[in-house]
């Protein structure tokens, strides 16, 4: 008799051995379950086929699907009428537990199969993130480097470029993208012949492939224009042939540097070593015409003396004074030769004066005009300014006179000499670029001619003495040479513009006197050579010198104690009980010089008036070249009225 | 209060029954778990029925959350004492042992609160924690699970006891399902074939 309870129960389990996690709780489950079927006095089930541990009264009921067996289900009977109305629904039962099962073991089999796949896709997928991760980097690394190698390039001011063995460009900087005018991405995959005239390509191409085939760098300078702004730059290029990891030849890496400053750096250095190479030079020559000055005035002052007082004791008569006379004539132009070298060494004694060069330059033209002769025209244009100058009104006069001479013989026949003042401001830069000129405000004496002209040879060379450009006997060689001397003597500089057959223009630069100074100039009346009956000291180390000279003074009635070094100069002053007035005196002495022995003797013939003698320079007693208020000097060798005229002019001053 | 006569709904199936039945869940996923749960706790609220939950894996914010989309605030529900929310743990398992007369008290008394405090019905839904299989008196769960069903003729409290297949061997489950009149198969209460009831049970 079936319960319909108990195959309700089945049923209930049916359903619930699928929410069961495992086959134990299965069948734990299961087993409970079926302990109170009728009939049945206990369950238990086994997964061995070969299970023989069963009585007799046991049913076994397989759990399994055709020849799969998962395992039996063992009922212990105690009442086997009561249990046989379900053994029909205990082994369907059963089918459906192995379905179950089987389903379950599909389940979990696909799950872990599921699993695996799933822990290998991950896996995988983690592999990939790890190498698309790493890939990023390594791409990020390549754009980083890229940016800073193109940000390299790009900050480099040369022009950088790099073509294929074709000539076909492959990369390029900004800075070459201005060259061509053109962005790199126009610019790529192109050749020169695409941007440039074909006979500008082919040097280019000629010194890639020259590169190429020495397989070294190879370099060139070139002009470029750069078509954006004209800007026309000097560059220094280098190609260097480039290779792969392989060896093989890719093309060819161009660098262009700008050197257009660099080379007017090195131009502008070499003119201004030229300049003080010339300056130099200048200053050693000066230095020798200086000292064989000195010398030579001695001489000529000692013939001189002998020509004057040989005329003044000889009848006019006697045919030797006709030599003498030469003599005397020759001396003197000697002693003017020397005087100009004297000027170019910048060592002529000068009195500086305040002089306005318009009115100067005025009062000389006459004397100018004849100087040049008619057939020359000459101009004048004054500036409408003052131009005031500080200087000994007689370099003015070398200077004019020597400029116009020169300008007239670079004239042929006719032709037409400028004189021309103005003024003008020496900035900084000009400085820079010119040492000879200090900043400052100068008036300008320009002096040109539309004569033959003077090649760049001949400029470098003019203010040598002794250079010349005249025929033998034509020129001394000293008239430039003393311009030299006399503009640098007064701060000043020279600036020559002349190129052969056009001309020459001499820019003579003095520094502005801006001081306002009286223009009335001390008209000094001529005077007939002077007497008088003073005593006056003279010494002097040459005997021949002393000699002379004291006949000179003494013939003027003066009473002359003559000294032929400081020691007697000194033994005299204190044996002397008289007044001595005037103390005459050489300027370099081998014991004393003139003014230490001026000072000595002073201290004993207070009032005592002094005028020191020089052939050469008047350092000792001069700054610069420049008197003190009060002393007074005389350029030897001097002529007998310009000695007594000097001689009068110091015992006359209060 | 007059329960016993007036059909309630339980909120996860629309079949009626009347207050102080005893139901189990045998559940293998928390879904469907929770889901029940849920369903439990809204229909009771929302018939103004008190309400108990006692739920380790369930949180009282889920909780709040599923009712407020029904507009129903868990706050004033807890305060107002219409809905009672507590850890399995902390209730069944006082100072470590679980003892069935007590939960049995527990349990008569929250019925006749509830009729004192006028509702019209009272359930509880509960989830059995594992850790009854190793706590002292843990080996009285089947005695308490067919007591209660006794305590319930006299204390109609709708009562609903969720199991987990995954955590419980199936022998447990089987005798789980012999304390319990009623249980819920596929979503569907149904008469357990296998319910045992209380005075042949409890003399077993």
């Amino acid at each position: 008799m079936l319960k319909p309870e108990i195959l309700g129960q089945l049923l209930v389990m049916q359903s619930f051995v699928i929410s069961l996690p495992d086959e134990k709780s299965i069948f734990s489950f299961v087993c409970r379950g079926l302990q109170d079927m009728p009939g049945v006095s206990a369950v238990r089930y086994s997964v061995s086929p070969q299970d023989q541990d069963y009585e007799s009264t046991t049913v076994r009921i397989p759990v399994s699907l055709g020849e799969r067996f998962l395992g039996e289900m063992l009922l212990t009977l105690d009442d086997k009428e009561l249990f046989a109305p379900y053994l029909d629904y205990m082994n369907n039962f059963c089918y459906m537990l192995a379905v179950v099962l089987e389903e379950r073991s599909q389940r979990l089999q696909n799950d872990q199969l599921k699993a695996e796949l799933e822990l290998r896709v991950q896996q995988r997928t983690n592999q990939l993130e790890a190498e698309i991760a790493e890939r990023i980097l390594i791409e990020e690394s390549l754009l980083e480097s890229e940016s800073r190698f193109r940000s390299l390039l790009n900050t480099i001011p040369d022009l950088i470029w790099l073509k294929d063995a074709d000539g076909v460009y492959l990369s390029c900087n900004v800075i070459f993208e201005r060259f061509f005018g053109a962005k790199e991405a126009d610019i790529l995959g192109k050749t020169d012949y695409d941007f440039v005239e074909k006979e500008l390509a082919d040097f280019f191409r000629e010194h890639d492939r020259k590169a190429m085939a020495a397989n070294s760098p190879s370099s060139n300078e070139e002009w470029i224009t750069f078509p954006d702004d004209g800007q026309r730059v000097l560059l220094y290029t280098t190609k260097t042939p480039m290779y792969d990891n392989n060896g093989a030849l890719i093309g060819v890496l161009g660098v262009g540097r700008n050197i257009t400053e660099i080379r007017s750096s090195q131009e502008e250095k070499s003119k201004l070593e030229a300049q003080l190479h010339q300056a130099q030079k200048m200053e050693s020559v000066g230095r020798l015409a200086g000292g064989v000055a000195h010398d030579f005035n001695n001489m000529l002052s000692v013939i001189l003396g002998h020509a004057e007082l040989g005329l003044m004791r000889l009848d006019p008569a006697n045919p030797v004074c006709a030599d003498l006379k030469e003599i005397k004539s020759a001396a003197q132009r000697s002693a003017d030769l020397t005087r100009q070298l004297l000027a170019f060494a910048r060592k002529q004694t000068i009195s500086p004066k305040v002089i306005d060069l318009n009115d100067t330059v005025a009062n000389m033209l006459k004397m100018l005009q004849r100087l040049i002769g008619e057939d020359i025209h000459l101009t004048w244009q004054p500036s409408p300014e003052l131009c005031q100058v500080k200087i000994d009104p007689s370099q003015l006069d070398q200077i004019l006179a020597n400029l116009c001479v020169n300008a007239r013989d670079a004239i042929e026949d006719t032709g037409r000499i400028s004189i021309e003042t103005g003024t003008c401001t020496i900035d900084t830069d000009y400085s820079a670029a010119n040492p000879e000129a200090t900043p400052g405000e100068y008036v300008r004496l320009v002096v040109s001619d539309n004569g033959k002209g003077m090649d760049k040879e001949t400029l470098t060379h003019i203010f040598e003495p002794f250079y010349t450009t005249k025929g033998v006997g034509e020129g001394t060689g000293l008239g430039l040479a003393t311009v030299y001397g006399a503009v640098k003597q007064n701060n000043g500089f020279i600036n020559i513009y002349s190129e052969p057959g056009k001309g020459s223009t001499f820019s003579i630069h003095l520094p502005h006197y801006a001081e306002d100074f009286l223009r009335k100039h001390a008209e000094e009346a001529a005077q007939a050579v002077p007497r008088g009956h003073e005593t006056i000291l003279l010494v002097e180390d040459e005997p021949a010198i002393l000699e002379i000279t004291s006949q000179l003074l003494e013939m003027q009635d003066y009473t002359v104690l003559r000294a032929v070094n400081p020691g007697r100069a000194m033994e005299l002053a204190r044996e002397h009980h008289g007044t001595i007035h005037l103390l005459m005196t050489d300027v370099i002495m081998p014991e004393m010089n003139g003014r230490d022995l001026a000072r000595n003797i002073l201290a004993i013939h207070p009032g005592m008036k002094r005028l020191f003698m020089s052939g050469y320079t008047a350092d000792i007693i001069a700054h610069h070249g420049v008197l003190d208020e009060g002393v007074h000097f005389i350029q030897k060798p001097f002529s007998l009225p310009d000695m007594a005229a000097m001689v009068r002019k110091v015992l006359d001053v209060g | 209060m007059s329960q016993s006569n007036k059909s309630i709904s339980l909120g996860f199936t629309n079949e009626p029954f009347l207050p102080g039945v005893h139901i189990c869940q045998i559940f293998s996923s928390d879904d469907e778990r929770q889901e029940l749960l849920l369903k439990f706790i809204l229909s009771g609220l929302q018939s103004k029925e008190r309400t108990c939950c006692f739920s380790d894996n369930t949180t009282k914010q889920a909780i709040g959350e599923f009712l407020g989309n029904y507009g129903i605030s868990h706050n004033d529900a807890i305060e107002s004492g219409a809905l009672t929310l507590a850890g399995t743990r902390d209730i069944y398992f006082e100072n470590d042992r679980f003892e069935p007369e007590r939960m049995l008290s527990l349990l008569a008394s929250y019925y006749n609160d509830s009729v004192t405090e006028g509702y019209p019905a009272a359930r509880v839904i509960g989830e059995m924690a594992t850790e009854i299989q190793h706590v002292s008196g843990g080996n009285r769960l089947m005695e308490y699970e067919s007591k209660v069903s006794i305590l319930l003729r006299d204390h109609p409290v709708t009562a609903v006891c969720q199991y987990d297949a995954r955590s419980f061997d199936g022998a447990m489950i089987m005798d789980v399902l012999k304390v319990h009149p009623l249980m819920i198969v596929r979503g569907s209460v149904v008469h357990n074939p296998f319910y045992i009831r209380p005075e042949e049970f409890l003399t077993q």
